[in-house]
């Protein structure tokens, strides 16, 4: 059995207007029957632009938000065995209050041992981290940001969960310090046998940390491979614009990048049938009537023209462009 | 004769916990119709130094020397300044919502522009404006729209014709492509590479630079540390700071080699070279005394290594 199952989950968002009855005039639709599993062990990468639903996902899958329909099912106790990371570093940790007192959260929630060995534990996770044990009682003032993740993440271990979701975990940082954190994310991993599922809009990020990885297009997994897999043979066209646009400092790499139409459209009202046709360079008159479903084994994808190997997708034209936004 | 020529640029903030020093001799050119990418990480200075020239950072202190054109920037009186700012030099910044006045149409901004540096009538200005959006893939019509009707990427899209609206000579992006998506980044480049002028980009992406600059210079706490080429910086970086950037980025599935510490505090950085603490080839000497650009006039760096080479 999978460590975690998620079965065609949805969570939308109400949209309400008026003062006393506040009447419900449309939803967002964040989510929008996804289904997915992680095995124990993997780390599975999730990637999509902003408004792709990938951070709604994340806390269906931590509890932290109660789906509107569908189902996730998690072999052990989800409270205690899932835990995240999440992306602000600055936002993410209470000011006032000291680290060695924030780390120990989940264990006073738990009720877990005495004071006198909460805080050795805490001392264990600050020096497991690669944070000075001798800094317990100091304030996320006085950290850096590098250090303030450090600090989320040795709040998440605390519990010795089995299940980690990272939110955007190093997008706040500059580059040479992302990488400090994404080596100790690996470390741990090994270390502690967790496993990870690991959101980012960085691609060569999340290539590197995923054994799989899923993408994400308006609320629908698209596409979902193994690592290599997707990014060397990607199916379906948006994950070819997404790894052609992605920032790569290479720069003798050809630069034949699909630059696609417009802008991702609103959530609240997406398109029908394929959700990504109006932008899409291969889309036919089926894409607009019938919806594709996510077929495949191993390597899956959502689409009824899916880009053949070696096939060159054309860019939008440069020219005008309706109404967007 | 390059368009802007900086030599030793020097910006200080006045803080109650003694002089921040931003920005600590720093020296660049510009030529005519090329882009110059910036780049470094939070803290290193460089959007300040290239803001410190058009006067954008109050309360900042700002010495050294910058022609434009063979006219000296720093010092000018604030009107002659804002003159050249909007005319000649344009600019476009990562947050196009807080640059855009949020109750007026776009074209009225741009057309507003006009009018304000050109002996033009109202009618025309409107002309101009409409063109400008066109330019940049809005149609023409929506000029009479609001920054709110538009999304992020036309909002920048709306920004860089603006930037473009009176023909300047050189545009100034800081950050342009930081708060947009993949796909969106994607149309904002290929936009920003058929511009024409010239262009400096600031940026803490790499692959910005890859892709758009050709010229690059590499800041650090305050400081220059490389210049180079685009394609000599990816290909043979020298510092050993650019070099640890570089091998920070993820290459496919290999071990990612991280620069250990973090940046130093611009109210008391370290002695000798910026960059000493955290160096993995550091010598006796460098803590001791600061390198000056050492090596070819293409391709130096400040590091003392460079002398042995």
């Amino acid at each position: 059995m999978s460590l975690l199952e998620v079965s065609d989950v949805r969570k939308y968002f109400p949209i309400k207007s008026g003062v006393f009855f506040r009447r419900e005039v449309g939803r967002v639709h964040a989510v929008d029957g996804v289904s997915l599993s992680v095995e124990a062990g993997e780390t599975l990468g999730v990637v999509g632009e902003s408004g792709c639903g990938k951070s709604t996902l994340a806390r269906c899958m931590t509890g932290l938000y109660e789906v509107t329909s569908g189902k996730i099912t998690f072999d052990g106790d989800m409270r205690r065995d899932v835990q995240m990371v999440f992306q602000d570093p600055y936002g993410s940790l209470n000011p006032r209050r000291r680290i060695g007192s924030i780390i120990a959260d989940p264990l006073v929630i738990h009720r877990e041992g005495t004071a006198a060995s909460r805080r050795e534990r805490v001392k264990e996770l600050m020096a497991l981290v690669g944070l000075n044990p001798e800094h317990y009682n100091r304030f996320p003032a006085e950290f850096s940001g590098g250090q303030r993740q450090r600090v989320g993440i040795a709040r998440a271990l605390a519990l010795n969960p089995r299940l980690v979701v990272c939110d955007e975990p190093v997008s706040a940082l500059d580059v040479s310090i992302q990488a400090q954190v994404v080596n100790l994310l690996k470390d741990l991993q090994t270390e502690l046998g967790l496993t990870y599922v690991f959101i980012a809009h960085d691609l060569s990020v999340v290539r590197y940390v995923s054994d799989r990885v899923a993408v994400m297009y308006l609320g629908k997994i698209v596409e979902i491979a193994p690592g290599e897999e997707l990014y060397e043979r990607p199916r379906h066209p948006y994950t070819a614009a997404l790894l052609s646009a992605a920032s790569v400092a290479d720069p003798d790499r050809p630069r034949d990048r699909v630059v696609l139409r417009g802008d991702v459209p609103s959530p609240i009202s997406p398109p029908r049938a394929c959700r990504f046709h109006p932008r899409c360079p291969k889309a036919q008159e089926r894409c607009t009537v019938e919806e594709p479903l996510l077929l495949g084994d191993g390597h899956q994808w959502a689409c009824h023209f899916p880009v053949e190997p070696g096939e060159h997708l054309r860019s939008a034209e440069p020219g005008l462009e309706g109404r967007a936004g | 004769m390059s368009l802007l020529e900086v030599a030793d640029l020097r910006v200080t903030f006045p803080t109650p916990d003694g002089d921040l020093r931003a920005v600590r001799g720093v020296s660049f050119e510009v030529r005519a119709g090329q882009t110059l990418g910036v780049v470094g990480e939070s803290g290193s200075g460089k959007s300040v130094s290239v803001q410190a020239l058009l006067g954008l950072v109050p309360g900042a202190r700002v010495e050294g020397s910058a022609l434009f054109d063979g006219e000296q920037l720093i010092g000018m009186p604030a009107e002659r300044l804002r003159r050249i700012r909007g005319a000649r030099i344009g600019m476009v910044f990562q947050d196009p919502l807080s640059s855009l006045h949020p109750m007026y149409s776009v074209g009225r901004q741009i057309a507003e522009a006009v009018l304000v540096h050109r002996r033009v009538g109202k009618e025309q200005a409107w002309s101009v404006a409409r063109e400008r959006l066109e330019q940049v893939g809005i149609p023409g019509a929506r000029a009479r729209d609001y920054p709110h009707q538009f999304s992020g990427g036309m909002r920048q899209r709306v920004m860089i014709a603006m930037a473009m609206a009176l023909d300047p000579e050189l545009i100034i992006a800081d950050e342009p492509t930081t708060a947009l998506d993949a796909t969106v980044r994607a149309q904002i480049l290929e936009l920003l590479g058929r511009l024409g002028c010239a262009l400096i980009v600031i940026t803490h992406d790499l692959g910005v630079i890859a892709d758009m600059a050709d010229d690059v210079m590499v800041m650090y706490a305050g400081k220059l540390v490389e210049k180079a080429g685009r394609r000599a910086l990816f290909r043979d970086p020298r510092h050993p700071y650019t070099r640890g950037l570089l091998n920070s980025l993820p290459k496919g599935k290999e071990r990612l080699t991280p620069i250990e510490g973090r940046p130093p505090s611009l109210l008391s950085p370290p002695g000798g070279c910026p960059f000493h603490p955290r160096c993995p080839v550091r010598i006796p000497r460098c803590p001791i005394e600061e390198p000056p650009m050492i090596g070819p006039e293409d391709h130096p760096d400040a590091c003392w290594l460079e002398e042995g080479r």
